[in-house]
């Protein structure tokens, strides 16, 4: 038996007992899903996870790990256990919540003094359900953006997409290595998302932006049906602003001029004149990301500059 | 005493040059690349530095149950003697395009030959 300490209790974590199981055996309201590993809904983090098993760390980085990340329905701890408190959740007002599509909401939070890296993911708790959801935002812009697609019969992103000015809702802190960095500061960037998996890219794309990148940088989105591209007007007003960054939205089903016809994996790959000294962000569908990553890869990009967002299989899922 | 294989080729730093290029043309081997193929790249580029770093004569330890074990499904799959003798190939090819001397080339080549067995479950 090995002891959790959660804001300030002592409890006790039985042999072959998960971390989630031992909080909820003993009452605490720990947020969960899944309970597979998968979902990420029961993320937290300890003061000190080294000693925990491998499954607790199942998607996450390198660096989440570093920073104390585990999943609590994997973990089963055979040492004493400190989780953070849960103080790192805050309270974030609604600035706005906006429909940009059918079934996609862009919600405003107010953000000034939280610190995140754009591209990162945090969990958006709202009346006991929590999820990941990507920042589209940049820290300069002083609030935090994200991009909620509805589902009909989902849990939590009906209430997240009913959310109106002033109402509130409780963050986690920022994680997640999905973000610009030096490593990409010399190449030419490659942003390519389906869906709401456009949301990380828009806070990578400002990043480098801010940070003068010096190459090119093409930015892919993909979408059904024109209405699926709900930041089309918003990034051609950026790109008139940025000569350096291409725009090239593509359509599966509608055929309109100005849009290319058909899936991003088999429009990016023939287009790349020099693949290797590219550096690639992906999001959105999990057979969308993973067949171009693998196209990508093959086409001679090196494989530790394909970031593929770990969390695009379930982020916003329900 | 004599550098060991492992550094002599270059250690660490050459496993990490040679895992895309090996990597790379195993997935573009029509002979073998259904072997290779998953939904988890991550997992298989850990997988080829690991053999990379066994075949280098690294750090890397494994029993040959561990082979056995670890290729069972492939042999299912019908792995054989022709697959093998093919990502052997493709070993020689990267570690040549990245200029490795030809006697280092068939002293990795003689590592990872000693694993025909337990890979193919003979």
């Amino acid at each position: 038996m090995s002891r959790i300490v959660h804001e300030g209790r002592s409890l006790e974590c039985r042999f072959d007992e998960t971390v989630l199981e031992a909080l909820l055996r003993q009452g605490v309201d720990a947020p969960y899903s899944c309970r597979a590993g998968v979902c990420h809904a029961c993320l937290c983090r300890g003061e000190d996870v080294s000693a925990l098993n491998p499954e607790s760390f199942r998607g996450l980085s390198a660096e989440q790990r570093a920073d104390g990340w585990f999943l609590t329905c994997q973990a089963k701890p055979v040492e004493d256990l400190h989780l953070r408190d849960a103080a790192g959740l805050r309270k974030c007002r609604v600035l706005s919540n906006r429909q940009v599509a059918p079934d996609v909401f862009i919600l405003r939070l107010e953000g000034k003094d939280f610190t995140y890296r754009p591209g990162q993911f945090l969990l958006l708790h709202c009346q006991g359900l929590s999820r990941p959801y990507s920042i589209a935002s940049h820290p300069a812009e002083g609030y935090l953006e994200f991009h909620i697609r509805k589902l009909e019969g989902g849990a939590l992103s009906p209430l997240l997409c009913a959310l109106r000015t002033g109402d509130s809702v409780d963050i986690s802190e920022a994680a997640g290595s999905c973000h610009y960095g030096s490593p990409h500061a010399t190449s030419d960037l490659v942003l390519a998302a389906t869906g709401t998996g456009l949301a990380p890219l828009m806070g990578v794309l400002k990043d480098a932006i801010k940070k003068e990148h010096p190459g090119w940088i093409f930015l892919f989105h993909g979408g059904r049906v024109k209405s699926d591209l709900y930041l089309d007007d918003e990034i051609r007003v950026l790109m008139k602003k940025h000569p350096r960054l291409l725009y090239r939205p593509a359509l599966t089903r509608d055929s309109l001029p100005g849009y290319a016809s058909g899936r991003l994996t088999e429009l990016i790959p023939p287009l790349l004149k020099t693949p290797q000294q590219c550096s690639a962000f992906l999001c959105g569908h999990p057979d969308f990301v993973r067949e171009l990553r693998l196209k990508l890869f093959l086409a001679g990009l090196p494989s530790a500059r394909i970031l593929a967002d770990a969390f695009s299989h379930t982020k916003g899922a329900t | 005493m004599a550098q060991s294989l492992f550094e002599r080729i270059g250690g660490e730093a050459a496993v990490n040059a040679a895992v895309d290029l090996f990597y790379r043309k195993v997935l573009s081997d029509s002979r073998i690349s259904h072997f290779f193929s998953t939904v988890d790249m991550d997992r298989q580029i850990a997988k080829q530095k690991a053999f990379l770093t066994f075949a280098f004569g690294g750090p890397a330890q494994y029993s040959g149950k561990d082979m056995r074990t670890g290729h069972a499904h492939l042999v299912k799959m019908g792995l054989n003697d022709s697959h093998f003798d093919a990502v052997l190939e493709n070993l020689g090819a990267t570690l040549k395009e990245l200029g490795v001397p030809d006697a280092l080339i068939g002293e990795a080549a003689a590592i990872a030959e000693s694993t025909r067995k337990d890979v193919l479950g003979k």
